[in-house]
């Protein structure tokens, strides 16, 4: 499979581990990997201007428009952000409202969803910001295939804790063995 | 009592309507009101420092700080968002993550608070109102009411009498 991980972090920390370490484990499964920095990429607030429902197209000239293309490539992409008030980060709102053109023509429909999320408290099942995340991905008719949920607050509390890094290599396993 | 809206639509439409009215009403009433419009803002990104943690201060200095003094000089807070995905929109995400300035204070506990949402899917916007809800749950604030209108064209509200008449009937219990 070709896989990516978007990353809704805005800082150098848990949630890139997360994912970096998901995708090592990917390519010893033999699948090819992409990681995706939203913090280093210029996206700006989607306006609303409609044009995606009426040309299909958006017509904000930023970052987005390589996303956008390389994620038509590839077959499952994973969602990773840190926990910020029950939801995900501005950072990442910013990009699945810009995901829009492609709901718009089910672009995503069928391709498959993972959605990794750090946070102070709360686990997989009981997490809101899971749950909004895999709403979105319903939306856009995505298959989620798996969410995992680490506790974390510090930069590097997940790296340091063994039972963390266990759990994204068991989950990692799971989803792509 | 002193009424602050803050106004998460990117554009200039629904939700935009629906706080001046609101806030029209209000002032007739004899409260004081602001309306904020964060697409006229600039406001950086939470950069997860946890520097309010440590110092109680946030180390951007943008737009937020005049927003964040105004919210705390106000008896009730409308928070006002189009539904993108079952969620509030990106600029208002990014408002409410550099809020956290405030998590673990009392600077808003005991304040009225009230959501709003504008959107075309009327079975899923529990779920985006609960998520505000539990934000403003978790500063302290007092939830009076909350409202949602169907809309999608930006003058879909304005031109529907009922989704007036709707606004209206929300500001006489908001503002009881």
């Amino acid at each position: 499979m070709n896989i990516i991980a978007i990353c809704g972090s805005p800082r150098k920390g848990n949630t890139e581990f997360v994912l970096r370490r998901f995708l090592i484990k990917a390519e010893e499964f033999g699948h090819k990997t992409d990681l995706i920095l939203l913090r280093e990429k210029k996206i700006g607030h989607c306006n609303s201007c409609f044009s995606c429902n009426d040309e299909g197209s958006c017509n904000m000239r930023d970052d987005m428009a390589g996303i956008v293309e390389r994620i038509m490539a590839d077959d499952l992409i994973v969602f990773g952000s840190p926990n910020y008030f029950n939801n995900v980060t501005g950072l990442m709102k910013d990009f699945m409202d810009r995901l829009q053109p492609l709901r718009v023509e089910d672009k995503l429909a069928g391709k498959k969803a993972v959605v990794i999320m750090v946070g102070e408290e709360g686990d997989s099942k009981s997490s809101a910001a899971i749950a909004t995340m895999t709403s979105a991905a319903d939306i856009l008719k995505m298959a989620k295939v798996g969410d995992l949920y680490l506790v974390a607050k510090k930069a590097l509390d997940v790296e340091n804790n063994p039972e963390s890094v266990q759990k994204i290599d068991d989950f990692a396993k799971n989803i792509l063995s | 009592m002193d009424v602050i809206a803050i106004c998460g639509s990117p554009r200039k439409g629904n939700t935009e309507f629906i706080l001046k009215r609101l806030l029209m009403k209000a002032e007739g009433a004899g409260h004081k009101t602001e309306l904020v419009l964060l697409r006229e803002k600039k406001i950086g990104y939470c950069m997860g420092c946890l520097g309010c943690d440590k110092s109680g201060a946030c180390p951007i200095s943008d737009d937020m700080d005049a927003i964040i003094a105004s919210m705390e000089k106000s008896d009730l807070i409308i928070f006002a968002s189009p539904n993108y995905y079952n969620n509030v929109s990106g600029i208002m995400k990014v408002f409410f993550d550099r809020m956290n300035v405030l998590y673990g204070t009392d600077k808003l506990s005991g304040k009225k608070v009230s959501v709003i949402f504008v959107g075309e899917e009327v079975k899923t916007i529990q779920k985006a109102i609960l998520s505000v809800e539990s934000i403003a749950n978790s500063f302290g604030m007092d939830i009076v009411c909350s409202l949602y209108l169907n809309g999608k064209g930006p003058r879909d509200i304005e031109t529907n009498p009922e989704s007036v008449q709707k606004i209206d009937d929300f500001a006489k219990i908001f503002l009881s």
